[in-house]
């Protein structure tokens, strides 16, 4: 063999080994530019001062029951992205736990509890849904309706296209919305002049409604993005960056606040908008920053009352600009700085108990429907410290930070990974509100589970419950012994549950195996770990999960898997049980599978009974499907399709799936 | 400082990183130890003062060592040397699923764990003789020796599987 082959073969090599390039991008912007010296104390303070609660509660609605109070007493009850759909932008809508996303450039899509999928596969850049749930309302420059039961889509007004004093002049519809009796559409419509030289002007943005019967078109104002309020009387729209009110029938104006994107609730009692608040602030002699930072808002119709629903924060580090805080120069300087969100195109549910808007990391470049819904009722400390935790193991941290009353500038999720947790305890020590919890934490494809106790401080002020202070208590850790023979417990002292030769020989393999991922429940003594019996030349790798109860030291047989998705060659990555110790989901690949997707399959061990999560879609191909956390006895996956991610929830007492907008 | 850290970044994230995967052969694992090892650079960088690509590495290989000797206190390990924990998978597995190089990716099994961490540190994270002598305390001539061996070893077994 030429003495170089190998020295090229293995430099060669090195490009089979696959660097995680999504990591490479969310890292390196987390070390985007910082601002320098006294603007970074004036960043942290700004921070701590915006503290105060954003996001969720319980991930999945209760379903409650909101009154007729008014909009500043309105509270957040949850706040979860679902979907991811890249870089383009869009609209939504929604009825009755169906939601409608037209996609810039791409078309209209579905998510609900079969999958993320298109329905339209051309141009669509607004699209509204009919009350009666039968309709959508779509632009593409044209006004079109898309008949949801016969998917056929038709043109309502065309857009034309002439010339004006020898400059190409077009209109076009955007911006479609229904009344509350199905018989109109609001729209705007745009008449766009060419420029002379280069782009292209509007020349006029009118606000009209049609008359779906007579097909009558009257104008009703000028401005952009309108809805209609109650019986179709009141109109509510923006117009030169104000969100205005406008009487129809007697023609009267008012301004309810600065803002852009109103949209009216079905129930005619609320509006919601983005608003963008400018604050300067004087760095020195001749140099300012102003800060523009977008926030959803949400205000009474009738104008009483308003609140602010996110709570948006400064990007001080956009890819690729030095932000210098000096300006040496003689002229004055002002540096515009934008918030690390982006919300556009607000809409309300039909049930006008959430909304869901578009919201764009302008770190990372991605956009992601979002969905905020409401009570009127307080969170208590538990579900504060249930929606930190929830936040943390999903890995958003800018909504983890705040829930915390002096959060770190960086937080990081160490290994072990947490996988779960439960709510054990709660009250109020030295008048300092107290939650206790126990976190589950484990390797993946490891044999090592830990749980820790973990003791939350909090303190309430009229915005909810922040996290002061965590601390950490003891720890049990359930492990293979060092030479392999045996499986492990340690709390106080080290104790040897079993030893590998204890578990009943039908159940060993007779290939080459060894001990992999495992959970544990302290409370039930149930174990469950798996056998990754290890594949080669003669045999297919495949798993063996069993469960082990430390109370009558029985292991019982639950599953080999052999294959899943159609494919062999099995490999385990991780188990994770709820917090009763009733439901295990394991998640597995194939290495057959050129992808490495991983498929979930969740056990019931009180049965044996098992659900396979990628069977429950019916209207997506699944690439990869991963456990997120076990949310009481419900299980958050995070499923990936065709390059877009959505995450849905796993009910094991039912086998279904649900979606994040049922 | 900050734009030079991020060249820093861009120019050594995969060594690094294809570095820590092989090392641990859990992508997940993997995630979190480089996701430290550049916060800990980060922190660290105003402090550098020599050539970067050392220290880097360096960082990167204590972030795993801490790790598995945290690991090993929880996980009521004895005894042994943390970095025992290393290379502690079937190493043929971690490479995307192609067909080219399959003989050599399968000769890797043949090699201990301090021949898999010259390997590693040659070249998957292209490190000079020299730059791994010191991040292993030991000289020059004695990394190139063990490279070389290294080869003899893979070679045969290369030469063995192509017979069979």
């Amino acid at each position: 063999m030429d003495k170089n082959y190998i020295e090229e073969q293995m430099l060669d090599l090195k490009n089979h080994i696959k660097v995680n390039e999504e990591l490479k991008r969310e890292l390196r912007a987390s070390f985007g530019n910082k601002p320098k010296r006294k603007w970074k104390l004036a960043a942290i303070a700004a921070i701590a001062a915006i503290v105060c609660l954003v996001w969720v509660s319980n991930i999945y609605s209760p379903g409650v029951y909101i009154g007729h109070v008014n909009a500043a007493s309105l509270k957040i009850l949850n706040q979860v992205s679902f979907v991811d759909i890249g870089t383009a932008n869009g609209d939504v809508a929604e009825y009755n736990g169906i939601v409608y996303n037209a996609v810039f450039g791409q078309g209209i899509y579905v998510y609900d509890s079969t999958g993320y999928y298109e329905i339209y596969n051309k141009e669509a850049n607004y699209v509204s849904v009919s009350p009666d749930g039968k309709r959508l309302a779509f632009s593409d420059g044209n006004l079109n309706i898309f008949d949801l039961e016969t998917s056929t889509a038709t043109v309502l007004l065309k857009s034309d296209e002439y010339t004006d004093n020898g400059q190409l002049t077009w209109t076009s519809y955007e911006q479609p919305a229904w009344s509350s009796d199905n018989k109109h559409i609001i729209f705007v419509k745009k008449i766009i002049k060419q420029g002379e030289i280069h782009g292209f002007e509007v020349v006029e943005s009118s606000i009209c409604q049609i008359n779906l019967e007579s097909m009558d078109i009257s104008k009703l104002a000028d401005g952009s993005s309108p809805s209609f309020a109650g019986e179709n009387q009141v109109i509510v729209f923006e117009k030169d960056g104000n969100i205005i009110r406008k009487d129809i029938r007697d023609g009267s104006e008012k301004i309810i606040d600065l803002g852009r994107f109103p949209s009216v609730s079905p129930d005619g009692e609320y509006v919601v908008y983005v608003k963008t608040e400018k604050n300067e602030k004087k760095i020195s002699s001749n140099l300012s920053v102003e800060e523009d930072i977008d926030n959803v808002w949400i205000a009474d119709v009738n104008f009483e009352t308003k609140k602010q629903l996110t709570m948006n924060f400064v990007n001080y580090e956009e890819e690729g600009e030095e932000v210098d805080l000096e300006n040496n120069s003689d002229l004055p300087m002002s540096i515009l700085k934008t918030g690390v969100y982006s919300y556009y195109n607000p809409k309300w549910s039909s049930d006008s108990k959430s909304i869901y808007v578009i919201k764009n990391n302008n770190k990372l470049r991605n956009m992601k429907l979002m969905r905020i819904s409401f009570t009127d009722s307080k969170l208590t400390a538990a579900d504060t410290v249930t929606n930190f935790i929830q936040a943390l193991i999903s890995r958003e941290d800018d909504y983890a930070k705040s829930l915390m009353q002096n959060p770190p500038e960086m937080l990081t999720v160490s290994n072990p990974r947490v996988v779960g947790y439960k709510i054990i305890g709660s009250g109020v020590e030295d008048q300092r509100d107290y939650v206790e919890t126990e976190i589950y934490w484990a390797y993946t494809a490891q044999p090592d589970f830990q749980v820790q106790k973990q003791k939350f401080y909090l303190s309430y002020s009229e915005s909810g419950y922040t996290i002061d202070e965590i601390e950490s208590e003891e720890v049990l850790v359930v492990g293979l012994s060092k030479d392999a023979q045996s499986v492990i417990m340690k709390k106080d002292k080290e104790q040897v549950l079993f030893n590998i030769k204890d578990i009943p020989a039908s159940y060993l393999p007779e290939e080459d195996f060894r001990i992999a991922s495992l959970a544990f429940n302290e409370e039930s003594g149930v174990l469950v770990f798996s056998i990754q019996i290890i594949g080669d030349d003669a045999q297919k790798a495949s798993v063996k999960l069993i469960t082990y109860d430390l109370n009558n030291r029985e292991f019982k047989l639950i599953d080999q898997i052999k294959e899943i998705s159609g494919k062999e060659n099995v490999s385990m990555e991780g188990i994770i049980m709820d917090a009763t110790g009733r439901y295990a989901a394991v998640k597995l690949f194939s290495i057959d599978n050129g992808e490495f997707g991983t498929s979930v399959l969740v056990y019931d061990l009180k049965n044996g009974s098992k659900g396979d999560i990628g069977s429950l879609l019916k209207n997506v191909d699944i690439n990869s499907i991963h456990t997120k956390f076990w949310d009481r006895e419900v299980l958050v996956l995070n499923l990936e399709s065709d390059g877009q991610s959505m995450s849905y929830l796993y009910d094991p007492g039912s086998g279904s799936l649900k979606s994040f907008s049922e | 400082m900050k734009d030079n850290f991020i060249l820093l970044y861009d120019k050594y994230f995969d060594d690094v990183y294809r570095y820590i995967y092989f090392k641990t052969g859990n992508k997940w694992e993997a995630d979190d130890l480089v996701s430290e090892t550049f916060k800990k650079a980060y922190e660290k960088y105003k402090y550098l003062k020599g050539e970067p690509k050392p220290w880097i590495m360096s960082i990167a290989r204590n972030t795993v060592i801490d790790f598995y000797r945290q690991k090993k206190n929880i996980a009521t390990m004895n005894g042994n040397e943390v970095d025992d924990f290393s290379y502690d998978y079937p190493v043929e597995e971690i490479f995307e699923k192609k067909e080219e190089l399959g003989y050599l990716k399968q000769s890797l099994k043949s090699l201990n764990k301090e021949e898999l961490e010259i390997v590693n540190l040659r070249y998957f994270s292209g490190m000079k003789y020299n730059e791994i002598g010191k991040l292993l305390g030991k000289t020059e001539n004695a990394v190139k020796t063990k490279t070389m061996r290294i080869h003899r070893k893979l070679a045969q077994v290369i030469q063995k599987l192509m017979e069979e």
